[in-house]
């Protein structure tokens, strides 16, 4: 069972390193003129994990985006969509997400090797925009499947993507599983977890189907 | 867990298939051959103390054995040994040093040559020393780019001359020298190309610590082995088509852990006090160190720190731990006294990659037997050591607001590379315009936001600095729209950090996960050696760098110059 052992371990090596951390000196205050104090009344931006935290923070989504499911999966790939040197739209990709949500890219090993990062959405554009600008990145949808039950629905997505609009083939394809959420007046992201196909693993027919 | 039947023929079979799939060195998931701990005596590196003419060190390639159980292993190191011999030097006493490549043209470790400065039109081999923590002009300090090759045949665009001169117009402090190329670093010291270097004066002289041979030099570092006793040095797993970059590792974790080029070695001790100058010379490997009665884990020893990267602390600080970064010089005095018959393991329990894990762990280093019988009284550890005048913040003329960052692959989230920049200009290339620009002589605080999720050694060529202190800010806010907004108050540095001289700070992350930057202050001067008011026309400048190897050789190290 190494992958559950994996999880195990991480589990506790976060706990580990958040002792260290914990453990660091804190002195509330410290008179150190080389710092700026808090600024009162300042609320993190969007930041907090807990449903129905700070909002306001947010940005606000385009009503058309966030109308169906199949709107908000479309506006996820163009909001992540673009020609060498395009800025993304950060607004509207981070408007799509509920507060808390995470991106999963599984077939990541990170900075050990052995485990991916996962992404809060304005860590994930943060850290990939500039390879993105650089090379270009277009990626749309060529599948897809749902499954829902009342307020939820998991979206099924076969991707492609390129480094130009005009370019002839993909050079990665995957599946996005979308985890979304409607609250009664919108819909929501609450994760996305993607496998690319590899150069052992190749995507089934049936996940090429439109 | 029992395995039942099927799953042990099924797992045997996922691990057939894989050893026959992937080529024989990638993969992080690979160990070290079986290797005893504590069957070697540690090794203590050879002394040079240089005198008024030039000294020549030879790199060269030679094998030498590092476990009793591992056939000798294949290394490059100085002067024929690894580690390199120590250096023994007084303040005030210049030496000059010429550094000799005699390497083969062939490089024995995975170069990727997609990475800045190690491309294919570049020879292999390149070596350029420096020498960390030393106060020098930039013709001597190893720029990055001043590389040579065997006998100076070819030679990097910022070469100037092939002897070094170290000053020494610096304080007792414990100071290494290492391989400096750019691009390959991280391959040239795992290699095994560094060594120590002391600087001692009048006010260490007069101080009653423990010395002769009651002060140990004890570097420590970790590597995977082949069982043939070759060094192993992983490379990217081709999982993904085409992986970014393709050979490159984001960071280097071994599970053999060596302390002066031995693993796991043991040293015979008396039953009284000994100063160990300890040095983190990883390549990406963080430590957080306790030491243990071998036999009772209940049973610890407390390190008393007397002194930081650049000197003496004005007061010996006792602590039950230490959490060391990359390039990080601990000066500890451990008292044996009354433990005659007893051992004690130096343990480590950091993450790695510091502080997210998931790398191989290294459990232990090295053991300590207090079985010599006592052969020269003990004396208590003064109360005062060196005073360390804390730098007035209102003698800062400039703050800069540096960024830690990273660039990362869109399909795998994996780090392409590391970054260096500014808040304001974002991340910046090695071969981006500098952006740092101190005058002699003048004092500035340097701000290091970090917004991954590694902890960053970042290490400031030429100068010592003073921690100030660290803080949170809204990591969210900052990488939607560039501003800075802190959302707690600053945090006092540690005791061992604050009074210090440190030229490697710990820039912690906060918690990205969770919306959180952490940034880490700094405030140094930058003095030139013996008072320059202006560096040599036309000499290389300087650089700061994070001190994990594997992220100094991907572009997360940046040129600075000081101005006249
Ligand atoms: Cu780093």
């Amino acid at each position: 069972m190494p992958r559950l052992n994996f999880r195990v371990v991480g589990r506790v090596v976060g706990i580990v390193a958040l002792t260290l951390l914990a453990s660091l000196p804190f002195t509330a205050g410290a008179q150190e003129p080389g710092a700026t104090p808090a600024p009162s009344g300042h609320s993190m931006h969007g930041s907090s994990g807990a449903p129905g935290g700070h909002m306001a923070g947010l940005p606000k989504a385009a009503p058309a985006d966030v109308a169906s499911s199949e709107a908000i999966v479309a506006a996820y790939y163009e909001a992540l969509s673009g020609p060498v040197g395009k800025k993304r739209d950060w607004n509207r990709f981070l408007s799509l997400f509920f507060p808390g949500a995470r991106l999963l890219p599984a077939e990541g090993k990170g900075h050990s090797g052995t485990m991916p990062h996962t992404f809060s959405p304005s860590k994930y554009l943060y850290d990939t925009e500039s390879n993105m600008l650089q090379e270009g990145y277009v990626v749309k949808e060529i599948a897809h499947r749902s499954e829902g039950f009342g307020k939820i629905l998991h979206v099924w997505s076969t991707y492609e993507a390129r480094h130009a609009a005009a370019d002839a083939k993909p050079f990665v394809r995957g599946i996005n599983s979308f985890q979304l959420f409607n609250d009664g007046k919108r819909w929501w992201i609450f994760d996305v977890v993607w496998q690319p196909e590899t150069t052992k693993l190749t995507l089934p027919a049936e996940d090429l189907k439109p | 867990m029992k395995l039942s039947r099927r799953d042990v023929l099924r797992l045997g079979a996922v691990a057939g298939a894989g050893a026959l799939l992937l080529p024989k060195k990638f993969a992080f998931a690979q160990s070290s051959p079986t290797l005893t701990p504590f069957v070697d005596p540690l090794p203590i590196p050879p002394v040079i103390t240089p005198g008024s003419s030039t000294v020549n060190i030879h790199m060269t390639q030679f094998t030498q054995k590092l476990h009793r159980d591992l056939p000798a292993t294949k290394l490059w190191g100085y002067n024929g040994i690894y580690p390199g011999p120590t250096f023994e030097t007084r303040t005030g006493q210049p030496i000059s040093v010429q550094w000799l490549n005699e390497l083969p043209s062939r490089h024995f470790l995975p170069i990727d040559h997609t990475i800045h400065g190690a491309e294919s039109t570049v020879p292999d081999v390149r070596t350029v020393v420096h020498l960390h923590g030393a106060k020098v002009f930039g013709d001597s300090d190893g720029y990055p780019e001043a590389w040579f090759t065997n006998n100076f045949a070819k030679t990097g665009p910022f070469f100037s001359n092939r002897v070094y001169h170290y000053p020494n117009d610096q304080a007792s402090m414990a100071l290494w020298y290492h391989d400096h190329a750019l691009g390959i670093t991280r391959l040239n010291v795992y290699a095994g190309l560094a060594g120590m270097y002391f600087v001692r004066d009048h006010a260490e002289d007069s101080l009653p610590i423990p010395k002769g041979k009651y002060e140990v030099p004890l570097m420590f570092q970790d590597r995977f082995f082949n069982a043939d006793g070759s060094l192993n040095y992983p490379v990217q797993d081709p999982g993904v088509s085409p992986p970014i970059p393709p050979i490159w590792i984001p960071e280097f974790f071994g599970d053999a852990g060596l302390v002066n080029g031995k693993v796991f070695p043991f040293l015979d001790v008396e039953p009284r006090k000994y100063r160990f100058r300890m040095l983190n010379a990883c390549n990406a490997r963080f430590l957080h160190l306790t030491l243990a009665n071998s036999r009772d884990a209940n049973e610890t020893l407390l390190f008393h720190q007397i002194g930081a990267d650049q000197g003496f602390l004005p007061k010996p600080v006792t602590l039950g731990d230490l959490l060391m970064g990359p390039a990080e010089r601990y000066d500890i005095v451990i008292d044996f006294t009354g433990k005659a018959g007893k051992s004690f393991t130096l343990k480590n329990d950091a993450p790695s990659p510091f502080p997210g894990g998931g790398g191989a762990d290294l459990p232990q280093l090295m053991q300590f037997r207090v079985k010599l019988p006592l052969s020269h009284a003990d004396q208590p550890l003064p109360a005062n050591l060196v005073p360390v005048p804390l730098i007035d913040t209102h003698d800062s003329c400039q703050t800069r607001k540096l960024l830690l960052s990273e660039d990362d692959d869109p399909t795998t989230g994996d780090p392409i590379e590391g970054m260096l920049g500014t808040v304001a200009a974002g991340p910046l290339h090695w071969s981006s315009p500098m952006t740092e620009n101190p005058r002699a002589n003048t004092t500035e605080i340097w701000e290091l936001y970090n917004v991954t999720t590694d902890g960053h050694p970042i290490h400031v060529h030429l100068v010592r600095f003073q921690v100030l202190n660290r803080q949170k800010f809204d990591l969210n806010l900052f990488q939607s729209t560039g501003q800075i907004h802190f959302i707690a108050p600053p945090e006092a540095p540690g005791a061992n950090e604050r009074p210090a001289w440190k030229d490697v700070v710990k820039a912690f992350p906060g918690d990205p996960d969770n919306g959180v930057g952490l940034v880490t202050r700094v405030i140094q001067k930058f003095d030139l050696p013996n008072g320059a008011s202006a560096p040599p026309r036309g000499v290389p400048p300087y650089v700061w760098h994070c001190h994990i190897l594997e992220h100094e050789d991907n572009d997360m190290m940046r040129p600075y110059v000081v101005l006249p």
